[in-house]
């Protein structure tokens, strides 16, 4: 079943002035459901700014987006909140926590706009996935407080509470060290085989990724090529 | 939305701090307000009753001889019944009733009682009190027809009551020919009282009122040093007072303004985050609008207690500054949050 489909994607920055850039040239792919695709590229190669789009945080570019066969242009601000709420979970390369906050008030964000879980309900998704994610322990303990490892599985939390279909995440483990990041990163592509989740990796470091992708396309001065 | 709500007071108490101090410059900005806007409203009004052309004298006794001071009181007396008002302390009467008694004295007595049944133009006597006002005090024997009831008191008479100390006070209202029947006995002070409270206005002066009374003076033991002053209140209020407020109120908006920019730069990250997460922008609206709104309800509680809950043209001009400063705040969020890109890395702008 497809999922979402990008064709022709063009982004360029500071259009018609003296520093435009060109960052993504006719990019095309599409993602099926349960697929696992890997982008990776080196850096200022474009690859945030893909997610980005994907990601529906960026709705200025050329090209088609469509989700589940609905152009993504024909969609007003709210519907697009609503579809980045239910349909997607983001993990960024610098977490992007709350940081005054504690864990459990960043993993529950999702869940203040979402319809598929009941206000009654969010406790006990948090605990839920604070389990699988082994973190219960740290759930009322300030975001400032917690190591870098804890932090990134405070935002896989963030990212997977609101079961979203398909999981972004930019460079998830570069702040990490090798083992670590080898562990998360093992975590969530087996999370995502298990429950069929779409996982789209972006990455510049393609040597330590565990072989379980479908997809791997590379993006080289912003044209994207499946290798 | 309740979430929005929620997450609204959240905010407040998590900076509660900067609340206390942005409600503190509000109220004071209020306070400024509210006083400029007395002065005015009250100069306004004094404009409004003609006080504009006062003939105000200095009384200055010049000799010793006041052998004509009946004569000096029936005089004055008669003008005073063409034009002008005036008031004086009482010696005799107040020796009557054992309470400080005032008789004012104006050619039209309706004037002062514009609540009250028209006065006939003939002898007639008015008596109540400052403390009881409308209510039956005493009946004494007084040399001419009384009648004992109650009124409204005018600025006339708000300058009388000004000048006391006492509570319980008499004030005659008078309307006679005979004022110098109750001055019988008396020494100059009351004649001083009386032309050191007198007052005309435009139309007096006009009708030859004015220089009717000064004549009376001449060749006197009193000599009359005309105080006719203009009115520079509404002058000074204008061109020094509303600058200046102007100015205070200005400093304290930007004052608060750069508050409000420091709390948002303090939220933004995380409204980026939750607009991430699926926040629409209405939501973070609402969310930051519990700020301003319940920062603007408080202030507004304020303004009423110094009001003393009235619902008075200065609550209306507070009110509506009120109002402009929620819409200042409420724009600027809405071109922040309009504007904002999402898409932009977050990284380091914690």
């Amino acid at each position: 079943m497809r999922l979402l489909a990008l064709e022709n994607l063009s982004k360029v920055y500071h259009k018609n002035t003296r520093s435009e850039t060109h960052v993504l040239e006719n990019c095309s792919f599409e993602l099926n459901k349960g697929d696992i695709l890997v982008i990776s590229g080196e850096s200022g190669s474009g690859k945030s700014t893909f997610l980005n789009i994907t990601g529906l945080l960026d709705k200025v570019y050329d090209g088609e987006y469509t989700i589940r066969g609905q152009a993504v242009k024909k969609l007003n601000n709210n519907q697009l909140a609503i579809l980045r709420n239910e349909m997607f979970g983001i993990v960024f390369q610098d977490y992007v926590l709350v940081e005054h906050a504690s864990a459990y008030e960043n993993i529950i964000i999702p869940l203040y706009y979402s319809k598929k879980y009941k206000r009654k309900e969010r406790r006990h998704r948090i605990r839920e996935i604070a389990q699988t994610l082994k973190i219960e322990d740290i759930l009322d303990k300030s975001v400032s407080q917690l190591s870098g490892g804890q932090r990134q599985r405070v935002a896989i939390a963030r990212a997977l509470i609101n079961d979203p279909d398909v999981l972004l995440l930019d460079e998830p483990t570069s702040a990490l060290n090798p083992d670590l990041a080898l562990d998360i990163l093992k975590f969530i592509l087996s999370f995502g085989q298990k429950h069929h989740k779409t996982i789209v990796l972006v990455t510049h470091d393609t040597q330590t990724l565990p072989n379980v992708f479908n997809k791997h396309y590379q993006l080289i001065q912003g044209k994207m090529t499946l290798s | 939305m309740m979430d929005a709500l929620m997450l609204g007071f959240k905010d407040l108490f998590k900076h509660r701090r900067l609340f206390f101090i942005f409600e503190a410059c509000l109220l004071m900005v209020c306070v400024i307000i509210m006083s400029a806007s007395f002065a005015l409203i009250w100069e306004l009004d004094q404009r409004s009753i003609d006080t504009t052309s006062l003939e105000a004298y200095t009384v200055i006794p010049t000799s010793n001889d006041m052998t004509s001071n009946s004569q000096l009181i029936r005089k004055a007396n008669q003008l005073l019944n063409k034009g002008g008002r005036s008031f004086f302390h009482s010696e005799y009467l107040t020796s009557q009733i054992g309470l400080t008694t005032i008789i004012v004295i104006d050619s039209d007595l309706n004037n002062l009682l514009y609540n009250d049944e028209e006065m006939s133009q003939t002898t007639y006597a008015k008596i109540f009190t400052k403390a009881d006002l409308g209510q039956t005090l005493t009946t004494f024997d007084f040399p001419e027809p009384t009648e004992i009831g109650s009124t409204d008191i005018s600025r006339f008479d708000d300058r009388i009551f000004e000048s006391l100390f006492e509570d319980e006070v008499v004030i005659v209202l008078l309307n006679t020919n005979h004022l110098d029947k109750w001055m019988e006995n008396t020494y100059g002070s009351e004649i001083f009282d009386l032309v050191d409270n007198v007052q005309f206005n435009a139309l007096d002066k006009k009708n030859g009122v004015v220089a009717e009374f000064e004549a009376i003076f001449e060749d006197s033991f009193l000599t009359l040093q005309s105080n006719n002053y203009p009115n520079d209140e509404l002058r000074f209020i204008l061109l020094y007072v509303f600058p200046a407020v102007a100015f205070v109120i200005v400093a304290l908006l930007v004052a608060l303004t750069i508050m409000y920019v420091s709390l948002f730069k303090k939220l933004y990250r995380e409204y980026t985050i939750h607009l991430i997460a699926g926040a629409t922008l209405r939501a973070i609206y609402v969310r930051n609008s519990v700020f301003i709104i319940t920062l603007i309800v408080l202030c507004l509680f304020g303004v009423s207690v110094l009001n003393g809950f009235e619902l008075n043209d200065i609550f209306g001009i507070i009110s509506i500054t009120l109002l402009l400063i929620f819409f200042i705040f409420e724009l600027l969020l809405y071109v922040v949050l309009k504007k904002r890109n999402i898409s932009i890395t977050l990284k380091g702008e914690d």
